[in-house]
Formats: structure tokens, C-alpha cells, sequence
């Protein structure tokens, strides 16, 4: 090899080393972020509700002997209350690892996902098989992501449509938009999508955007499987 | 004597359960509720409360720096810091900055409540 063609794919592979460096790095500042959002929505929600139910139960307790009618009153809210945190604590679940998507798979949680998100959707799925946790994990959360972007940037009246299939060696997804799309920067992708980046990166695929004004916007991923 | 309670917390269903606790408590009487460190300040301030119950964690200065602001400005009301932490958790600062005394919040009631402001002091659990 010549001096100068070495020296390029030294440059090359410099290029990627850091890249590799700074994707683990947001990576594990994800997780972090993760943690600290689980962390602050138990302490925001389920105890906040807990706690309240703690102090008017000795409340109940207290008014059942001086006034009974208000005991239970009382205690008519507190079952509201409970109600109310167990909601919190299944919003919590759902979000940390969809039930769905544990016991029946990628495609009927992409449906439930699609049912519920913030922009009419449509899904595509059919066909799909049970795949490892990872990569079903990991495509369910990237189409979520693209999903919520959908519902927050691709404004009034827009649709979105989730496509899912696979081929023997990997799993594809595409969540297109018929939004007003945005100008694109190869370099500045949303805080979310370089999260999906990684993401898939992690797993050896590729994760591809494209947008452009008044165009809508296509979110489209690749993710390999081990055979 | 009735006492005029100040109750601090940007977690809206405890200071509805506080709301509700003082509307059955004899001789306490709710005179505001602050959602942040530094509404508790100002309303201080301007209503003069005998007591203050003060969560810790919130955005902005936090209870702990309220708590502080408020002993140092008001020495006769008297601040009760609560949260969800074990005494063992709580910073350091939380007994420093002046408050009178820490109270979990699952143990928050009326007979706490008057056993606090007639002794002044640390209830048993949180020696």
C-alpha cells in the first residue's frame, strides 16, 4: 500500500475510534439519564401518592371515633387514591419495559405504541417473528422515539405509518411521517434520534433520517440478526 | 391559641393530605400553602405563620435553604422540615440550617403535629 493510501485509512480509522469513543460515552450518559428519570418519576409519583395515603389513613383512623361520616368520606377518597397510584405505577412500568412487548412482541406493541401516540398512525408488522429482547427492545423504543417526534414536530393533520419486516439476517423498521419535515444538518440530529443512533449502533446496525421541508420525515433502521 | 401553619411543598397530593389533616386538627388553622423554597420566603414574610412544614426537595433554593432563610429573618416561627428520606439520608445541612425538627412525611398527623409545636423539638423517631 502506498504511503499516502495508508495514511488515509489510518486517518480513517482514527475517525471511527472516536466516534465508537463518544457514542459509548453517550451511551452510558443515557443509562445514567434513564436511572435519574425512574428514580425522580418514584419519587415525583408512586410515593408521593403512597405517602399521602399514609397520612390520611391515620387521619381515617383518627376521624372513626370523633366523626364517622367523614371517616368515610375519607376513606371513599383514599381508594380513589390508591387507584390512582396503581396507574402511576403501571404509567412507570410501561415505560421502563412495555408488558406487551415481554410477553407478545414487537408487533402488537408497536400497535398498542401506535394506538396511543400523539399523531394518527398507522402500522404494518405482519410477519414479524420473536426476536432477542435487544433487538426487540431496541426497535420497539427507536420507532417510539420516532413516533414521539412525529407528534411533536410534524404539526396539524400530519399522519405517520410504522413499518416493520424482517429478511434471515435482519430486522428493518421505518416510521415515516407525512409532517412538514425540517431542514437537515448531517451533523446536528435531535438529542432522541443520536439515542437511537447509538442504539442501534450498538447492536451493529445503522440508523438512517431523512427530511426535508414541507416533505415529511423518514426515520428508517437496520438491525443485523446473529444467525 | 390557634396556630397558623405555612405548608411548603410542590408535591400537590401532600399538601392536599396537610390540608386536610389541619381542617380536622383543633387549635391549627392552615394559613397558606408555597409550592417552592422561595414562595415560602415571601409568603413568610407577609403572613407571619407560627409554623412552617417545609418538604426539602424541591426546584429552586430547596427547603433546607428556605428553612435557613426563614430562622434567620423570623426566629418565632418555627420551621419543621419534612420528605420521604431516612433521617440517615438527610444532608447534613438539614440540621444545621435552623429548622426545629424532621418529620417523615408517611408520619405526619395531628397528634405529631401537637406534640411538636408543645415541645418544640425532635419527635421520638427522629432523635
Amino acid at each position: 500500500m502506498e504511503d499516502w493510501a495508508r495514511e488515509g485509512s489510518l486517518e480513517e480509522l482514527h475517525v471511527q475510534v472516536e466516534q465508537l469513543r463518544a457514542s459509548r460515552a453517550r451511551m452510558v450518559a443515557a443509562a445514567d439519564a434513564e436511572s435519574r428519570r425512574i428514580e425522580r418519576d418514584l419519587h415525583d409519583g408512586v410515593q408521593q401518592h403512597l405517602v399521602a395515603l399514609a397520612v390520611n389513613l391515620q387521619l381515617a383512623r383518627q376521624l372513626a371515633d370523633t366523626d364517622p361520616g367523614e371517616a368515610k368520606k375519607l376513606l371513599e377518597r383514599i381508594g380513589h387514591d390508591v387507584r390512582e397510584a396503581l396507574e402511576g405505577v403501571r404509567e412507570l412500568a410501561q415505560s421502563v419495559y412495555p408488558p406487551l412487548l415481554l410477553d407478545r412482541g414487537l408487533a402488537e406493541a408497536l400497535a398498542a405504541a401506535a394506538s396511543a401516540a400523539g399523531i394518527p398512525t398507522r402500522v404494518d408488522a405482519t410477519g414479524l417473528d420473536r426476536y432477542p429482547p435487544q433487538v426487540e427492545a431496541t426497535v420497539y423504543f427507536c420507532c417510539l422515539e420516532a413516533l414521539e417526534n412525529a407528534a411533536r414536530h410534524a404539526g396539524a393533520g400530519a399522519r405517520a405509518t410504522v413499518t416493520a419486516w424482517h429478511e434471515p439476517d435482519a430486522l428493518h423498521f421505518e416510521v415515516l411521517d407525512d409532517g412538514v419535515g425540517f431542514e437537515q444538518h448531517a451533523d446536528r440530529l435531535g438529542g432522541g434520534l443520536t439515542s437511537i443512533g447509538d442504539r442501534i449502533g450498538a447492536l451493529g446496525g445503522l440508523l438512517t433520517v431523512s427530511s426535508r421541508p414541507d416533505r415529511g420525515t423518514r426515520v428508517s433502521g437496520t438491525v443485523p440478526l446473529a444467525r | 391559641m390557634t396556630v397558623r401553619v405555612l405548608v411548603v411543598d410542590d408535591q400537590a397530593p401532600f399538601r392536599k393530605a396537610a390540608r386536610c389533616v389541619l381542617g380536622v386538627t383543633d387549635d391549627f388553622e392552615l394559613v397558606a400553602e408555597a409550592s417552592s423554597g422561595e414562595e415560602a420566603v415571601v409568603l413568610v414574610r407577609s403572613l407571619r405563620p407560627d409554623l412552617v412544614l417545609m418538604d426539602i426537595t424541591m426546584a429552586g433554593i430547596g427547603g433546607i435553604e428556605a428553612a435557613r432563610s426563614i430562622t434567620a429573618t423570623h426566629p418565632d416561627t418555627m420551621t419543621v422540615l419534612l420528605s420521604t428520606y431516612r433521617e440517615q439520608d438527610l444532608p447534613v445541612q438539614a440540621r444545621t440550617c435552623g429548622a426545629a425538627a424532621y418529620l417523615h412525611k408517611s408520619d405526619f398527623g395531628g397528634p405529631i403535629l401537637r406534640e411538636l409545636w408543645a415541645g418544640r423539638c425532635y419527635p421520638p423517631s427522629a432523635r
